[in-house]
């Protein structure tokens, strides 16, 4: 029993990673109708932006023990601009001149994208992972035979406020209801007054904090940034999103945690090699049975 | 004629120059030299291909292919166009070292590949991201098939079928496009997108499985010790000649794809390619013909990876990595998308160059940056998909075709205000 | 092909007193397709103006031409003297101008509050804003019960009037009102109708393109026909009425 409440604990943790991340896949298909590849290279250049910053306060200061507090939201301050430079650099030499032509161009331009970014970090670091300087305090706290080591309640904490913070902003703000505008009616929102370009990279920019912001926390987590750890956890999420629904918002949010939870208790059914096939295995029976998600419309799975 | 006047080097399009080449066309004399010029200048260019290697080195040998291909290609528009650029193909690597061999073996196998991606993304306009899972497919069966006890896996060790290169030749294609099916029928139905993530996923989960199932792939001790293929009471063991088994196949390819693509079926994924809800409204099944177009790719993949387990003589899984499906996809994409002849130009900018500037190394000023084509060879192809789709759409041996497609969009783009 | 052959007087340009919007002869369209081929209209301040014209005439592409939507080949246009081509559309709204769109175009998945909201988008004044959405619930009482429910689950009259009352949210100087009857029963099309004339006293000049001419001749005070992308006739909407060709081809009489 211990056992599965661990395991469901785990899933609940990179559940909340899937889903922050498929939150940016998300917002942008839903404007733009394109999947953005090099979502997933965002979270990457947050973890980097992250260690970083960590590791600058550590050689200059001593504020990583004296105040670690202020150096772990510096580091993710610094995850979330370089996420949000990035997204709005891409966003400008990438995708914008391509906004009308044939729908596979953004696509490869977006894969391009992702390969280049990857690369230059794999180069950067000469292949190397960057080690996270120990900043977060070791320990744990214990709910009977339960332990949850506090750097993850930190993660399932912070995952859960970037979310609540995210969907506050769509739905409460006025960018937030011009967003989900701009996604439903180009056209219309224009003619509404809303500028569709600046709002379709306020989107970019809404996913890339995200991302970069859950970098940062991911790569606390695990110990190191790498240039390739935003690969798979970008596909994951971008299932994730298909698997709540695309375009939905929290589709995105509860096909995060599902698939974080399916992944976590196929370790245990069958074995930790098969964790990265689930992802898959669901995509495709999602596709097959389900294809506009658990959310999302059913009108739209073609359009 | 061929209106190649219009691809040399800017300048000599300007129009000074263009008058004075209208002016020299409209004389007798002219009108022969622009008719008969291009099948003139064919085989010198197809010499000069051939016998560099003789006298240069290998970045300068590389060069005169890569120019003296690029205007064959661009000229060649006939039978006997083609004819000349097959033969100077093969003979390419005859003055060749091994090295260079090499290369151009790589070269070839890419073009191969290409040419089955180029059915998928070019004709169908379907983006295939994991194309590596059906070489891996190809790779594994010749593995499973030919090799020695010794260096086979468990299962494999088991039974024994005798069977040779040229047997599992037409076995890999039918089993990778039947693999292409099985996997097309979920996702076909669905937009382009979604094909992209679960193709690059496909991908993905081949090479986990290599790893995993050791019982049967050998796992990451993977298989080796494959015999080459047999000729005639001889095995073909040399690069130049498995280069040529590639050349055969390629051209095999290449005309069984162009005689679909102008067939009905090749109008069919036009259509579906520039709008699969207009197709579908004209009464195509464009699930069929999209799974028609994925079988047809994933076959031309399976071949290739009978060929390359052959000439490593061994398979491991890191060999079918995503990088693989990266430079398929940059050869279609930089040679031009649906077009077959930009695929060896393709091929020989992704794959070739960065061999042969592997060790190339720039210092200049605060630059300084060391093997080139080797270390950064990714960086530069990921920064070339978004520059070819922004700046030249239709890559640089484009089909007509999809020249007119990408005009047009941007006409539209010049429409729309927002 | 411009007026030839007409049977009613043209009205001549001078008469006029300000011009609000003027269209110089613009060519528009889609694709290589131009729908509309050389228009030149004009929309006087404090004015209604008819754009009547049977199904693909071009009148709904003349609205999203000046709207901004569609960037014309060629031709003028300008509002309050101002050059408008080659505007954004956000920034025509913030000219002055809105346009609601064929079919409406409601965000059906944002609240009719929020649609209201979006049509002020371009506003910063907060209490002009909130009495502005007064307004438009005093206008159609309707959407007063209805402001949480989102825009997707009125009914085709209570989204007629959402699209006119977000269009008011930005304080139009100049309405473009593309279709507003479509599909309407005719009661709603003459509650809609009063609430267009209502809008129009109130201060805002209206460029209305309707197929069910007759409604928009009574409330017009000119009109244009517009026949395969060209002017076919202009006159006053008393002309028009009386003109024997627009009776047989827009009104549906023998």
């Amino acid at each position: 029993m211990e056992q599965w409440i661990q395991l469901t604990i785990d899933g609940i943790t990179l559940g909340g990673v899937y889903a922050c991340i498929a939150l940016g896949y998300t917002l942008v298909y839903g404007v733009l109708r394109m999947i953005n590849f090099a979502h997933g290279e965002l979270f990457m250049m947050g973890a980097f932006a992250g260690v970083y910053t960590l590791q600058g306060f550590q050689d200059h200061t001593s504020l990583n023990e004296d105040l670690p507090s202020l150096t772990i939201t510096a580091a993710i301050f610094m995850g979330i601009v370089v996420a949000v430079v990035l997204a709005v650099l891409m966003e400008r030499i990438a995708y914008r001149p391509l906004r009308h032509a044939p729908r596979l161009a953004p696509l490869i331009s977006a894969i391009g994208v992702s390969i280049f970014l990857r690369n230059v970090m794999l180069r950067y670091t000469n292949a190397r992972r960057e080690v996270y300087p120990d900043v977060f305090p070791d320990g744990s706290i214990e709910i009977g035979d339960v332990s949850v080591s506090y750097i993850k309640l930190f993660l399932i904490g912070m995952s859960i406020l970037f979310m609540v913070g995210l969907y506050l902003f769509i739905q409460r703000t006025k960018t937030g209801t011009a967003i989900r505008a701009v996604a439903e009616d180009r056209d219309t929102a224009a003619l509404m007054g809303i500028d569709v370009d600046r709002t379709i990279v306020l989107t970019f920019v809404a996913g890339a904090a995200l991302a970069g912001a859950t970098g940062v926390c991911y790569g606390m987590y695990v110990g190191n940034a790498a240039a390739g750890m935003g690969f798979i956890p970008g596909i994951k999420a971008f299932t994730a999103a298909v698997l709540g629904g695309i375009g939905s918002v929290p589709g995105a949010m509860l096909g995060g945690y599902f698939l974080g939870l399916s992944e976590a208790y196929t370790t245990k059914l069958f074995g930790a090699q098969y964790k990265d096939v689930v992802a898959f295995v669901l995509l495709v029976a999602v596709l097959i049975f389900r294809p506009w998600g658990f959310l999302g419309k059913r009108e739209d799975r073609r359009a | 004629m061929p209106g190649w006047r219009q691809h040399l080097p800017r300048p000599l399009t300007s129009a000074p120059y263009r008058e004075a080449l209208a002016r020299f066309r409209e004389t007798p004399a002219g009108a022969n030299v622009f008719r008969f010029g291009p099948y003139a200048l064919m085989p010198v260019l197809g010499a000069a291909a051939a016998l560099a290697p003789t006298f240069f080195g290998t970045r300068m040998t590389f060069l005169i292919i890569l120019v003296a291909l690029y205007v064959l290609l661009r000229i060649s528009d006939s039978l006997i166009g083609v004819a000349i650029l097959a033969l100077t193909l093969a003979l390419l690597p005859t003055d060749m070292n091994s090295f260079e061999q090499n290369i151009m073996f790589n070269v070839a196998l890419f073009t191969l590949l290409g040419i089955g991606l180029n059915v998928v993304v070019g004709y169908a306009g379907l983006l295939d991201l994991g194309f590596v899972a059906f070489f891996a497919v190809g790779a594994y069966l010749y593995a499973l098939i030919t090799a020695p006890d010794a260096g086979a896996s468990e299962w494999a060790q088991t039974w024994d079928v005798g069977l040779t290169f040229w047997a599992v030749l037409p076995m890999a294609l039918v089993l990778a496009a039947l693999i292409g099916v099985l996997l097309g029928i979920p996702v076909l139905r669905l937009r382009g997108d979604y094909l992209a993530i679960v193709t690059l996923g496909f991908g993905e989960i081949i090479r986990i499985l290599l790893t995993t199932e050791d019982y049967y792939t050998g796992g990451p001790r993977g298989m080796f010790l494959l015999p080459k293929p047999p000729f005639f009471g001889r095995e073909l063991d040399t690069a130049y000649e498995l280069y040529l088994v590639v050349l055969v196949l390629a051209l095999i390819a290449v005309f069984a794809a162009e005689r679909i693509r102008n067939s009905r079926v090749g109008r069919a994924w036009e259509a579906i390619r520039e709008d699969e809800d207009v197709a579908s409204a004209m009464g195509i099944d464009t699930t069929v013909y999209k799974l028609l177009a994925f079988a047809m790719g994933a076959a031309i993949g399976g071949v290739g990876g009978v060929v390359i387990a052959a000439k490593q003589g061994s398979v491991f899984p890191p060999d079918f990595s995503l990088e693989i499906s990266i430079n398929v996809l940059a050869v279609v994409i930089i040679g031009g998308m649906g077009n077959v002849r930009g695929i060896l130009l393709g091929a020989l900018l992704v794959i070739g160059l960065p061999d042969v500037l592997r060790d190339f190394s720039i210092n200049f000023w605060a630059i300084h940056l060391d093997n080139i084509g080797q270390d950064y060879r990714l960086v530069i192809f990921g920064a070339a998909l978004v520059a070819v789709m922004v700046l030249r759409p239709e890559g640089f041996l484009p089909s007509k075709r999809r020249v007119a497609e990408f005009r047009e969009a941007d006409l539209l783009q010049e429409e729309m205000a927002t | 092909m411009t007026a030839n052959g007409s049977d009613v007087s043209v009205i001549p340009h001078a008469a006029a007193s300000s011009a609000h919007l003027e269209v110089e002869d613009v060519v528009s369209g889609y694709g290589q397709i131009m729908a509309i081929k050389g228009i030149t209209l004009r929309v006087d301040t404090g004015e209604i103006v008819a754009l009547i014209g049977a199904n693909g005439a071009g009148k709904s592409t003349t609205l999203r031409t000046v709207s901004g939507l569609l960037r014309p080949r060629s031709g003028r246009i300008t509002f309050e003297g101002q050059k408008l081509d080659s505007v954004a559309p956000h920034k025509i709204v913030a000219r002055g101008i809105s346009h609601v769109p064929e079919g409406r175009a409601i965000f059906s998945q944002l609240s009719v509050r929020e649609n209201l909201e979006m049509g002020a988008f371009q506003r910063k004044d907060k209490g002009g804003i909130a009495e502005d959405m007064e307004r438009v619930a005093v206008i159609f009482p309707r959407l007063r019960e209805r402001m949480k429910q989102d825009g997707g689950t009125l009914s085709g009259g209570e989204q007629q009037m959402l699209a006119i009352g977000r269009a008011l949210m930005a304080r139009p100087r100049l309405l473009l009102l593309d279709e507003p009857s479509m599909g309407l029963s005719p009661v709603l099309v003459e509650t809609i109708f009063n609430t267009i004339i209502d809008i129009n006293r109130a201060g805002t000049t209206i460029l209305l393109v309707e197929q069910n001419a007759s409604m928009a001749l009574q409330i017009a005070s000119r009109g244009y026909v517009l026949e395969s992308g060209t002017i076919a006739m202009e006159a006053t909407a008393a002309e028009l009425r009386a003109s024997d060709r627009v009776r047989k081809t827009y009104l549906g009489e023998s």
